[in-house]
């Protein structure tokens, strides 16, 4: 028995040994965050806890076929989740064909929910590119507002959600050169009008980056133009977009996003952005969405004109500030957006964010109507 | 017959006197990059109470195209830089998002270091960017070395005011570089040193960047492997195997 062990667990040392020194087929990474929310109310303050796992698994078999699958599994608390009673639909929302979340447990004071939110297969062929599955079809160019993407749009709010969500889909690319390429995609779904089916031809031109995409999103129509360059030292992107219903009475829509952004020798960063919306609302009629509900490239503001300035800057190489604010003049409503990331030890990082909307609430006064603040620790894996 | 092997050796005896200083910067810059170069290193940005490491790999073909992988931290691991000609771009995989980095940010510091973007990724080229100037000879960690000065061309879109560089005499490494900003005060020093041989090459695989005004911190780039002139095709270096390479 004795010796059954010891050769048992030699032969479980020399496995371990001749597979470190094959090369590794498969990579496994992740994090844990904490997150704590402060939602200051008039008469109360609001305190809910997430904590919050990430899975990324690839497996590349060879050098043509990888396969990934990352995961998403959240635990809600607090004040907010008793508060709503639907809490667990609430976190619930996707643009997904093939329903891959579950709320593990959903209870009063508890939400646990688990979420597939990339599952994919990707051939790799010489200059082909083939991806079958759920993915993020990034087609944007800008930083913050971006009309061209059409697949998987996000909400800047959602700032939690930094991988942004993906899209079950088809995705065929062809590499033309180091830097160009074309591309078609299509989303699933059985119903034919909330299908997102176009194509994007990428050029490198004079230093510029430009996209022509043209297809169908949704009800519409759509054509896009996007680019990424640089007028002097400035970075300088854009993105057009243009609507037209094929189906149903919405009107045509046109959106323009257009940023410069500059980096000091001293790290501090400016950028600024402009999104116009031809269908916004010119008044303060519209209301800005905060929630990770399902936007689309269509709507990315409810007012005709939407204006950013963010700035960054390194106090200490461990210590980064960030100052983001929004404006809708329109609307008179303004968006402040205060944070600090510290590098705790290598792989734990702390941020310390606020997020503060001002607007008129109902009788009309302007005041702060959102103050929340936000406390996260990640450690990454 | 005498006169012929007279003029023959004149324009030889006179490089030999003033050294071409372009000559010896253009050998010290094949040096370290071959006609193609593949390398993984170890970053350590290190101060009096605190240090973090990155780790990542490198390849290149000549000045005109890299690519830089981050695999440590976890944090950043996967993030690549493609750099073709004067353009760059940045790879964020965990959200599939490619950016174009604006010139202007070839001058901040590579992940919170004391290296530059320009260092890392190369923008600019020692030889061409700059004019070059003999200062003569010097002795430093027992190696007898030539001192070039480098001042940058005026259409060059260059980081620094004027470059010391020292350079090894007999293998044409680099030993010594000193950063001089606009206004010529010192404002980095780059320490190269644990010269060995590799690929057939002598070079120093340990290069330290300490900021004048903080002389007790400091980044240092140690190489983990080194190897030239790689058979590495022209097209590794696309937006393609920026996503891909690992």
């Amino acid at each position: 028995m004795k010796n059954l062990v010891v050769l048992f667990f030699s032969l479980a040392v020399l496995s371990s040994f001749a597979q470190e020194k094959k090369e590794k087929k498969w990579l496994l990474s992740g994090y844990v965050k904490d997150l704590v929310t402060f939602n200051f109310a008039d008469d109360s303050t609001l305190i809910d806890n997430l904590i919050h796992n990430r899975l990324n698994f690839e497996w590349f078999p060879n050098n043509n076929f990888t396969f990934h699958l990352q995961v998403r599994n959240r635990l809600f608390h607090g004040d907010l989740v008793k508060l709503l009673p639907n809490y667990a639909q609430f976190v619930d929302v996707n643009n997904d064909y093939v329903d891959l979340s579950a709320n593990v447990v959903d209870r009063n004071t508890v939400v646990f929910q688990t979420m597939i939110d990339r599952l994919y297969i990707e051939l790799v062929k010489e200059q082909w590119e083939i991806r079958l599955g759920r993915q993020r079809i990034n087609w944007g160019t800008n930083l913050v507002w971006n009309p061209n993407d059409l697949f998987n749009t996000y909400s800047f709010f959602d700032f939690d959600y930094e991988e942004r969500p993906g899209t079950d889909g088809l995705r065929v690319k062809r590499y033309l050169g180091s830097t160009s390429s074309v591309e078609f995609a299509s989303s699933f779904n059985d119903d034919f009008d909330e299908i997102v089916m176009a194509g994007n031809w990428t050029i490198n031109k004079g230093g510029y980056d430009i996209s022509l995409i043209a297809g169908k999103a949704r009800r519409d129509i759509s054509l896009g133009v996007g680019w990424a360059g640089n007028i002097g030292l400035a970075g300088f992107r854009g993105e057009l977009g243009y609507f037209v219903p094929y189906k149903g009475q919405a009107p045509n829509a046109f959106l323009a996003s257009i940023s410069a952004d500059y980096s000091f020798e001293s790290s501090l960063y400016l950028h600024g952005s402009v999104l116009f919306n031809s269908e916004g609302d010119e008044n303060s009629n519209g209301a800005v969405q905060f929630l990770p509900d399902r936007l689309t490239a269509r709507d990315l503001s409810p007012f005709k004109f939407s204006t950013l300035v963010q700035t960054s800057y390194s106090f200490h190489p461990l210590i980064g500030g960030a100052f983001a604010v929004i404006y809708y003049p329109g609307a008179d409503g303004l968006f402040l957006n205060p944070g600090l990331t510290i590098s705790v030890i290598t792989n734990l990082d702390l941020d310390l964010l606020g997020q503060i909307y001002f607007d008129q609430d109902a009788l009309g006064d302007h005041k702060a109507i959102a103050k929340l603040a936000f406390a996260r620790v990640k450690w990454s894996f | 017959m005498l006169l012929l092997v007279w003029l023959n050796l004149l324009p030889l005896n006179f490089s030999q006197q003033v050294p071409d200083a372009k000559e010896i910067i253009r050998l010290a810059d094949e040096k370290m990059r071959g006609a193609s170069s593949q390398a993984e290193m170890t970053m350590t940005i290190q101060r009096p109470d605190w240090k973090r490491e990155i780790k990542m790999k490198s390849w290149a073909i000549g000045t005109e195209k890299s690519l830089i992988l981050i695999t440590s931290p976890a944090r950043d691991r996967g993030t690549a830089f493609l750099k073709l000609d004067k353009e760059i771009w940045n790879w964020q995989p965990r959200i599939d998002r490619e950016i174009k980095l604006p010139p202007s940010m070839m001058m901040q510091s590579w992940m919170g270091s004391d290296f530059t973007n320009d260092d890392l990724v190369r923008e600019s080229s020692i030889v061409e960017d700059y004019s070059h100037f003999y200062k003569g000879d010097t002795v430093i960690n027992g190696y007898s070395c030539h001192k070039v000065e480098l001042q940058p061309k005026e259409e060059a879109a260059v980081v620094w005011g004027r470059i010391e560089a020292f350079i090894e005499k007999n293998e044409y490494f680099q030993l010594l570089i000193k950063f001089y900003d606009e206004d010529d005060f010192l404002i980095n020093t780059q320490v190269l040193s644990d010269v060995k041989t590799v690929d057939g090459r002598v070079i120093p695989t340990r290069m330290e960047m300490i900021p004048e005004e903080q002389k007790n911190q400091r980044t240092i780039i140690q190489y983990d492997f080194l190897d030239f002139d790689i058979d590495i095709e022209s097209n590794f270096f696309s937006k393609q195997n920026m996503r891909r390479v690992r």
